[in-house]
C-alpha cells in the first residue's frame, strides 16, 4: 500500500515537471537519456562498488543477527550447541567476504582519467558494467545472507531439541550459501569484460 | 481472612540473614572455570582471523605475482580460499562434537545436563 502511494507521488511529480517543461517550450530538455549520459562514469562505477560492499554487509549482518539471537536463546537450555552452530555464523560471514572481494576487484578497474577520455565509449561501458555488476552482487548477497541466517536460526533451535537434525539442516544451509556464489560468478564475468578506466584500445 | 498466612511460624528477613546470607548461592563455592573451554575460543578466533586475512591476502598476493594483473582470476581464487576456510571450520567443529559425545563426558558433565 505504501509502495502504491510512493509510486503515485513520484509519478505525478514527474508528470507535473514534464508537462510544465513541455508547455513552456523546453520539452526537449526533459530527457532521460541525456540525464544518463551527463552523469559521470566515475559516479556509476563508485555507486556500483559502494552498493556491492554495502548490500553484502547488510545481508551478512542481518543473517548473523537472526542466527546469533537463536543460538543464544537455544544455548541457554542446551549449552552443547556452541561450537557446531557457529558454523552458521561463519556461513554468514562468507557472504560479507564475497562483497569485499568483489569491491576490491571492481575498484582495481578505476584509475584517474583526465580530458576527453572521461567521456569516451570505453569509460562509459566500464562505468555501467561496474554499476550493474555491483548491484547484482550486492542484491544476491543481501538475499543470500538473509536465507543463510534464517536457516542457521532453524539449525540452532533444531539442534538444541534433537542433535541428529543438525547435519540435515546444514545441508540446506550449504545450498542457500551457494546462492551468493552465483552472484559473485556473474559479477566477475560482467566486470571482466570491462576495461579499466583510461585503457587505450 | 480465612486464608491468612501464619506469620508467627515464618522466619523474618533478619533471622534468615543470620545463617544464610542475602543470597543462598553466595555461601557455596562458586565455579570460576570458564563456560567455554579455551581451545574452543582459540579455534574460533583463529578461524575468524583466517576468514578475514586469507581471501584478501591471497587476492593481493596472486594478482600481480601469479595472474599478471588479471583481477578476475585473483578474485575467483579469493572466493575459493574463503570457501576452503569455511569447509575447514565445518570439519573441525564436527570432529570436536564427535569427540565430545564419545569421551568428554567426565570433564564437562555438569554443563552437558
Amino acid at each position: 500500500m505504501s509502495l502504491t502511494y510512493g509510486a503515485g507521488g513520484v509519478g505525478s511529480a514527474l508528470l507535473v515537471v514534464g508537462a510544465y517543461m513541455l508547455f513552456t517550450g523546453s520539452g526537449e530538455s526533459f530527457d532521460v537519456g541525456g540525464f544518463l549520459e551527463s552523469v559521470s562514469p566515475f559516479a556509476w562505477a563508485d555507486l556500483g562498488i559502494s552498493l556491492c560492499i554495502g548490500l553484502s554487509v547488510v545481508g551478512a549482518a542481518w543473517g548473523i543477527f537472526i542466527t546469533g539471537s537463536s543460538i543464544l536463546g537455544g544455548g541457554v537450555k542446551a549449552p552443547r550447541i556452541r561450537t557446531k552452530n557457529l558454523i552458521s555464523i561463519i556461513f554468514c560471514e562468507v557472504v560479507a567476504i564475497y562483497g569485499v572481494i568483489m569491491a576490491i576487484v571492481f575498484s582495481s578497474k578505476i584509475n584517474a582519467v583526465e580530458g576527453a577520455a572521461i567521456w569516451d565509449a570505453n569509460t562509459y561501458y566500464t562505468g555501467y558494467a561496474l554499476f550493474w555488476a555491483g548491484l547484482t552482487v550486492g542484491m544476491c548477497n543481501l538475499v543470500c545472507g538473509v536465507a543463510v541466517g534464517i536457516n542457521g536460526s532453524g539449525a540452532a533451535l533444531a539442534d538444541a531439541a534433537d542433535p541428529s537434525l543438525f547435519v540435515k539442516i546444514l545441508v540446506i544451509e550449504i545450498f542457500s550459501s551457494v546462492l551468493g556464489l552465483f552472484g559473485l560468478i556473474i559479477g566477475l564475468l560482467v566486470s571482466s569484460k570491462a576495461n579499466e578506466f583510461g585503457f587505450d584500445s | 481472612m480465612a486464608t491468612r498466612r501464619i506469620v508467627a511460624s515464618e522466619k523474618t528477613i533478619l533471622e534468615k540473614d543470620d545463617h544464610m546470607g542475602s543470597s543462598p548461592a553466595a555461601s557455596e563455592k562458586s565455579s570460576i572455570a570458564p563456560a567455554v573451554p579455551t581451545d574452543v575460543i582459540l579455534k574460533l578466533l583463529a578461524f575468524t582471523f583466517a576468514m578475514i586475512v586469507a581471501p584478501i591476502g591471497s587476492y593481493f598476493l596472486t594478482v600481480d605475482m601469479v595472474f599478471g594483473g588479471n583481477s578476475t582470476y585473483a578474485g575467483a581464487l579469493a572466493a575459493i580460499v574463503a570457501n576452503v576456510v569455511l569447509v575447514g571450520y565445518v570439519v573441525v567443529a564436527m570432529r570436536e562434537d564427535q569427540s565430545e559425545r564419545q569421551g568428554g563426558g567426565t570433564k564437562e558433565g555438569k554443563k552437558d545436563r
